[in-house]
């Protein structure tokens, strides 16, 4: 386990806890049907303390990254960093023996919890696994962590069936803060909780990065959770990093046309504010992958040009990146007026 | 004609099992007026799906209505025998659920269910079936309807199956369309055009529509009517903008607060800002 004094040493303002690059990774299928391409090119930070969140549909790859980030998933090249280890060619033991510090937190907070094991035991198990804790030290360090999660000390001897889905995934937070990480990868942690329960486990999590310094990425379908916690988002599309920058201005002001389309398909709770007139066309297909730029079968703006070749993330504005031709052409233009 | 299309009205229903008796439904009351679109909208156990299933006949083993009505075009639903129901169902109200491909059966293709559909319900040849299936997947928004009419549920996109899911229950000409979590589990953009398909059947077809939702986002962005269900009870309805922009329920309120995770954002932005 992690020594806490230790932590403020590297932790300067705005170093990083999860640095991307150029990573690569393709599955492949059964003969005749083109290899699944979950991420092509692949390259983030995350600072210290702070939320990155991946957006994307169906076969975006979004929960790809994840996997690789904690060295789940092999991948085929690149480079990934989390706190200052390098992940991709870490051999297997010293991977487990750093998983402790680097956690995952899984949408289905049924399936996720051993239904034999009552809160209690399930919270204890990481503990007897990974600490020397037992005893009265154990029974102290589950209780405290119950408490960071919010769940009364009645509830320690419920089964997972008895509990509902909300009480479930505090639980999973409970078992993946055990052994004091500080790395945290959500995927798609609410998307099956009800909305009064999802942004009580959003706040949570919001309160134990303030408490715990953690370094989260949260992979969500949902613009609203994204907009909620992350300070940070990428758009991911068949496997490439479309968009990056910071949330509000991402949303805001969308400079990739798959951004802009994800956007306009949110159903606002306001009946005044209606979603975007236009209807995206298609679906994403992972194993119809169009050459050139990746959304070229669904993009509305689509020319010529951008069947030639994948356009590369260029800055915009200070920290806000995009992979779209008319991003390019635009910074091929000087002196135009940004807001074209 | 006039009157609700569809109208419950006092619905209590109640589920014995091994733990006794346990009401889910108390005194549940809703109207879908013709050609319009009534969203029902609620969280895990609030009855929506039970008030469905209620209304078509399926209610869960135990599960039994104890009071009220239910009436479709002013013929009552209830009591109806198994028989009854079974004809009713496919014919005078199509349903859509949730998941297309557990709607769907695997084994056989997107042609043959419908065909069967096609054989309980209505008197057609071979080839009036032939032409009736491809005229209600063009309907739907398909284009090459011989091979998706080929195609096994599992060759097809979510959308896609969703769309022939859609198709098989319109066509018998229902007039009223049942649909239960019709997009939960799609992409955002699907679930867009699955949502402005249904917009659009409803009005092309005169169709009246019985949404059952969690996402108040769908009530807000495409229903008439809402009837917002807590704990086996409706506790507000009325005119959707009436209900959303001035609830007068406090958990009206608190489920429109919760949903856009506004109340998060701000205080996101604050800290941020410290």
């Amino acid at each position: 386990m992690s020594d806490p004094s230790n932590r403020g040493a590297t932790q300067a303002a705005g170093a990083v806890a999860i640095a991307v690059e150029g990573l690569d990774k393709t599955f492949p299928t059964r003969r005749g049907v083109p290899d699944v391409v979950a991420a092509e090119d692949v390259g983030f930070t995350v600072p210290y303390g702070r939320t990155l969140g991946i957006v994307g549909e169906s076969g975006s790859g979004k929960s790809t990254v994840a996997r690789c980030i904690l060295g789940l998933t092999p991948v085929d090249s690149g480079r990934i960093e989390v706190l200052g280890r390098s992940i991709v060619d870490a051999p297997a033991r010293a991977l487990r023996s750093w998983r402790s510090e680097m956690q995952i937190v899984f949408q289905e907070p049924y399936e996720s919890l051993d239904p034999r094991y009552h809160v209690w035991e399930a919270v204890a198990e990481p503990l007897l696994l990974h600490s020397d804790l037992r005893g009265a030290g154990l029974a102290r360090r589950v209780h405290e962590l119950l408490e960071q999660v919010a769940l009364s000390p009645d509830l320690a001897g419920r089964y997972p069936h008895e509990l509902s889905g909300g009480q479930q995934q505090r639980v999973n937070i409970a078992r993946a803060l055990a052994t004091s990480p500080r790395v945290l990868i959500l995927d798609e942690p609410t998307a099956s909780l009800d909305v009064s329960v999802q942004e009580g486990v959003l706040r949570l999590l919001l309160r134990l990065q303030r408490e715990l310094n953690l370094t989260y990425v949260l992979i969500s379908h949902d613009l609203k959770a994204i907009r909620a916690v992350c300070e940070r988002v990428a758009v991911m599309y068949l496997g490439r990093l479309v968009e990056i920058g910071p949330t509000d201005e991402v949303l805001s002001n969308p400079k990739h046309p798959y951004t802009e389309f994800l956007i306009g398909a949110e159903l606002s709770v306001d009946p005044d504010v209606a979603p975007a007139a236009s209807v995206v066309r298609g679906e994403v297909s992972s194993t119809e992958r169009p050459g050139g730029c990746v959304f070229t079968g669904r993009c509305p703006l689509v020319t010529s040009a951008c069947h030639e070749a994948q356009p590369p993330l260029l800055e915009v504005t200070h920290g806000h990146a995009a992979a779209c031709i008319l991003v390019e052409r635009e910074q091929a233009t000087p002196g135009l007026p940004d807001a074209v | 004609m006039t009157g609700p299309a569809l109208a419950v009205r006092d619905l209590s229903v109640e589920i014995t099992g091994r733990d006794g008796v346990t009401p889910v439904l108390d005194g549940v009351g809703l109207a879908l007026r013709r050609g319009r679109m009534h969203g029902l909208v609620g969280e895990t156990g609030s009855g929506k799906s039970m008030t469905a299933r209620s209304i078509i006949g399926l209610l869960p083993p135990g599960g039994r209505a104890t009071a009220g009505s239910v009436q479709l075009g002013g013929r009552e639903l209830l009591g109806l025998d198994a028989d009854e129901l079974r004809e009713m169902r496919g014919a005078a109200i199509g349903m859509v659920f949730q998941n297309p491909r557990t709607a769907l059966y695997p084994m056989i293709t997107i042609e043959t269910q419908m065909a069967n559909v096609l054989k309980a319900h209505l008197d057609l040849d071979r080839r009036g079936r032939a032409a009736r299936i491809r005229e209600r997947l063009r309907l739907v928004g398909i284009d090459d309807v011989d091979r998706i009419a080929r195609s096994y549920p599992h060759e097809l996109s979510g959308g896609l199956a969703q769309r022939a899911v859609i198709a098989t229950a319109l066509l018998c000409d229902p007039e009223v369309l049942i649909a239960d979590e019709p997009t939960t589990g799609l992409d955002a953009t699907i679930q867009r055009q699955i949502l402005e398909l249904i917009a659009f059947l409803q009005s092309e077809l005169s169709l009246s529509v019985l949404i059952i939702t969690h996402d108040l986002g769908i009530i807000a962005q495409y229903c008439d009517t809402v009837s917002v269900m807590h704990d086996g009870r409706v506790v507000e309805d009325g005119d959707m903008r009436q209900v959303l922009l001035s609830p007068e329920h406090d958990y009206t309120r608190r489920l429109i607060a919760a949903s856009d995770l506004r109340g998060l954002h701000a205080q996101r932005v604050q800290d941020a800002g410290r």
